[in-house]
């Protein structure tokens, strides 16, 4: 090869191109109109993008400083006019708009379609909690209704056998992009439900652009998960995109590893329920017993247990003791009758004797009185009493003279005649 | 045994209810240890399917555009 040309490297061609395309006047600085696709903030700030037409489309890379000034919230779909310069990485050879500024011109046509059809199937009750299924726990067949190819099938698979072995997993193989997408997808959900025995159906896809996921906002898809008689787990895309599949489905999970977490308990975690409820049975027996001969203790400590009789004697003891007491009252009863008719005795003899001594007493009175009112005793002293036709004298006016009178004497009496008669004061 | 026919999901609810039952005090301890027996049974039933060291059947369906 002595006759070799003078040949260029790729850095010196890409070098030559940068210093072409960043010098020329038209794209130094210019303006773009397009739709926004591919949209990616970077932790660090930046924001990745492509702006497209019907046709084309270009990378874009806009810095953190230029998206700090942005005002509105860019999301995919947007329309929008940028403001940037063309850039040249060299290495790659590859180009792409520095964009400094951004502005909004009206909403992508696509996010036009999406807003309207949410919109419907919002007024139709279709993303009502309401019509929601429960995901079964324990499900034995799960339905995977994804892309044979993508990463998402084999996160699925490998989720599944990892938590949950024993169950089956049936794979219905879907093209999840493009025209022929719809349609397979709502075959496949028709298919699921028609013939095969699924407790729970995955469907979904990876990430990609919102054309890429467009077929789960599809109005035939979103009515094939409504309608679906198995319960239905979404994963589209990544945690930020949602699509109409998402507020249709019965669970909606970030990703396709997630979904299959949603689908499956965990056998490991479900070994430990099983076994700790064992245990519990277990304990729940024993305490059962333990309170039982519990109760067979109190019973076999109890004094009726213990002495039978119990009871009966008790009462008896009782009757005897009452008994004993009634014994006691009315012999004090007696005592004290005895008492009474001793002391009423003592005092009617004491009543008695008193009234005899002073009976005596009397007697002895009057016979002295007696004794001393007797005439006969009177006479012994020489009074002499004297009658007049057998009548005392006790006048001189009873008499006249030469009366009869006879007086009597102590020792015997005389007859007499009225001499004469005198008054005391003559 | 009819259980054997339940699904893994129907004797695990079951023996959930017999572990209520059991934590009920009311319930004398004949019947405890009738449903306990009952509950060892579906914990067997239920640790064997646990147990069973198949590997997850994969299932791959033709789609219907294919067919």
């Amino acid at each position: 090869m002595s006759n070799q040309k003078q040949s260029l490297t790729p850095t010196a061609v890409n070098k030559y191109l940068k210093t072409i395309l960043e010098k020329d006047k038209f794209l130094i600085s210019f303006y773009i109109k397009g739709e926004i696709s591919n949209l990616k903030y970077h932790s660090n700030g930046n924001m990745y993008f492509s702006i497209k037409d019907n046709n084309a489309s270009i990378s874009c890379i806009m810095f953190a400083n230029a998206v700090k000034l942005i005002s509105f919230k860019v999301i995919e779909g947007d329309k929008v006019q940028l403001q940037g310069a063309i850039y040249l990485y060299v290495k790659a050879g590859q180009y792409n708009i520095n964009v400094k500024a951004i502005e909004k011109i009206g909403m992508g046509d696509l996010y036009l379609k999406y807003e309207e059809l949410k919109k419907n199937l919002l007024l139709l009750g279709y993303f009502d909690q309401e019509n929601k299924q429960n995901i079964p726990r324990f499900p034995q067949t799960i339905g995977v209704i994804t892309s044979q190819t993508g990463a998402a099938i084999q996160d699925i698979i490998t989720t599944i056998k990892r938590r949950y072995p024993i169950c089956q997993i049936i794979v219905f193989p879907t093209t999840v992009q493009g025209t022929k997408g719809t349609k397979e997808i709502v075959d496949n959900i028709f298919l699921a439900n028609q013939k095969y025995q699924c407790d729970v159906l995955i469907v979904g896809r990876g990430g990609g652009s919102i054309e890429d996921l467009w077929n789960f906002n599809e109005e035939e898809v979103v009515k094939a998960v409504y309608e679906s008689k198995i319960p239905i787990i979404s994963s589209v895309g990544h945690e930020t995109d949602t699509t109409l599949i998402d507020l249709v489905a019965d669970m909606r999970a970030p990703t396709p590893t997630a979904a299959a977490e949603i689908a499956t308990p965990n056998i490991d975690e479900l070994n430990q329920i099983i076994l700790t409820n064992k245990n519990k049975m277990i304990m729940l027996l024993k305490n059962k017993i333990e309170s039982n001969n519990l109760k067979l203790n109190i019973i076999e400590q109890n004094q009726y247990f213990l002495d039978p009789l119990l009871n009966k004697r008790t009462s008896f003891d009782q009757t005897l003791q009452e008994f004993e007491y009634q014994e006691q009252e009315i012999q004090n009863i007696i005592k004290n009758s005895f008492l009474q008719i001793s002391n009423l005795k003592k005092e009617l003899n004491s009543a008695v004797t008193n009234k005899i001594n002073i009976t005596n007493k009397n007697i002895e009175y009057k016979k002295e009185l007696l004794d001393y009112l007797n005439p006969l005793t009177i006479l012994s002293k020489g009074y002499s009493i004297s009658k007049v036709d057998g009548k005392v004298i006790k006048s001189i006016n009873q008499l006249k003279t030469n009366d009869s009178i006879n007086i009597m004497y102590s020792d015997g009496h005389v007859e007499a005649n009225i001499k004469a008669i005198k008054e005391k004061n003559e | 045994m009819s259980n054997q026919k339940k699904t893994f999901e129907e004797n695990y609810n079951e023996l959930l209810e017999i572990i209520e039952v059991l934590q009920d005090e009311d319930k004398s301890l004949d019947e405890s240890i009738e449903n306990f027996k009952k509950g060892i049974e579906l914990h067997q039933l239920c640790k064997s399917k646990l147990d069973e060291a198949q590997n997850t059947v994969i299932k791959i369906i033709g789609n219907s555009n294919e067919n």
